[in-house]
């Protein structure tokens, strides 16, 4: 039993030091490095970030970001350099507005035209009321006219 | 009462014709496509050592009479490419091709080009991908139509054939005749 465990903390040490290739003297650059290959997408497996990813595309790109960090590049040069090489499509947060915006835009959109429907229907009784009043005295009247121009 | 439903068939109507649009989206384009994001961009500058001597390939050593030039990213361990070789042998003989060995054991390269044919003018290797992601590539083969001033016009992902040479590329080259000439 011993050995068995002595033989699993080994094998755990090893795996868990086969994953830490990227090495920092620097705790800072290190966080930024973690942060960022989680936020960047592996342009061959497309539904990974690169951090998850062991295509060797990823790990190519692993490695530049790495340099970068070292290099002291910041994290914007460096996934400016990315979009410029793959597209907005290598960010998992794309930088566009316009699709952040666009569930409140829709939200207030459909806000505004439930108001305004709701708006239009108190509005249409009081304006039915008020147009059939006039409305049905001049149907009367003219119908009175016509009478009394015939019984001439 | 009536316009409501005009309302109700407007918004309908926007509605359906944004979820039609999403749909054909999504049916027309196959998600692992990627767009060519560095269209129109220079190549970026490199040197990279030569498959074939011990000297080193530079932007400078890519050159052309035609007014553009082909780069392909190919790797022995990529099954397409040996599909698509054939149709480069073929193509080389007007056609200026610039090879890019990609991430792959140089030994295998050369026997491979030794035992298929060398379509290449030059045939430059690229271990860690620095050309590969200079360029946007994220798979093989990769094929790029670049114009005789270095810039990006066009990429192909997957094996090139002689049908997507006429429809994808062709008409860029004319198009670029065109532009040079005026």
């Amino acid at each position: 039993m011993k050995r068995f465990l002595m033989l699993l903390i080994l094998l755990f040490t090893i795996s868990s030091a086969s994953f830490n290739v990227y090495d920092f003297q620097d705790e800072d650059k290190e966080r930024r490095f973690n942060g960022l290959i989680k936020e960047l997408r592996c342009p061959k497996c497309q539904n990974n970030n690169l951090a998850d990813s062991n295509a060797p595309l990823a790990t190519d790109i692993k490695n530049y970001v790495y340099n970068s960090i070292k290099t002291g590049k910041t994290n914007k040069e460096i996934s400016d350099f990315l979009v410029s090489r793959y597209g907005e499509f290598i960010l998992f947060r794309p930088r566009n507005i316009f699709i952040w915006m666009l569930p409140t835009i829709i939200g207030i959109w459909a806000l505004l035209t439930a108001l305004f429907i709701i708006y239009r229907n108190r509005l249409k009784p009081k304006t039915n009321h008020e147009l059939t009043l006039p409305d049905m005295k001049t149907i009367i009247n003219q119908y009175e006219k016509s009478h009394r121009q015939n019984g001439q | 009462m009536k316009n409501n439903y005009v309302l109700a068939i407007v918004i309908g109507g926007i509605f359906l014709s944004l979820m039609t649009l999403f749909a054909l989206g999504l049916l027309n384009q196959d998600p692992h496509k990627l767009n060519l994001a560095t269209k129109g961009k220079p190549i970026p500058a490199f040197e990279l050592p030569d498959l074939l001597s011990d000297n080193t390939i530079k932007n400078s050593d890519f050159v052309t009479t035609k007014g553009y030039y082909v780069v392909n990213f190919w790797a022995t361990w990529c099954p397409e490419c040996y599909k698509e070789h054939p149709f480069l042998m073929q193509l080389s003989d007007a056609t200026p091709i610039y090879g890019v060995n990609w991430k792959d054991n140089s030994e295998d390269a050369r026997r491979y080009l030794r035992k298929l044919g060398n379509p290449f003018k030059k045939m430059l290797v690229d271990k860690n991908s620095f050309l590969a992601i200079g360029m946007g590539v994220y798979g093989a083969p990769e094929t790029f139509l670049v114009s005789a001033d270095g810039k990006i016009i066009h990429r192909y992902a997957g094996a090139l054939n002689s049908a997507i040479w006429k429809k994808e590329f062709l008409p860029k080259i004319q198009a670029l005749k065109q532009a040079q000439n005026q």
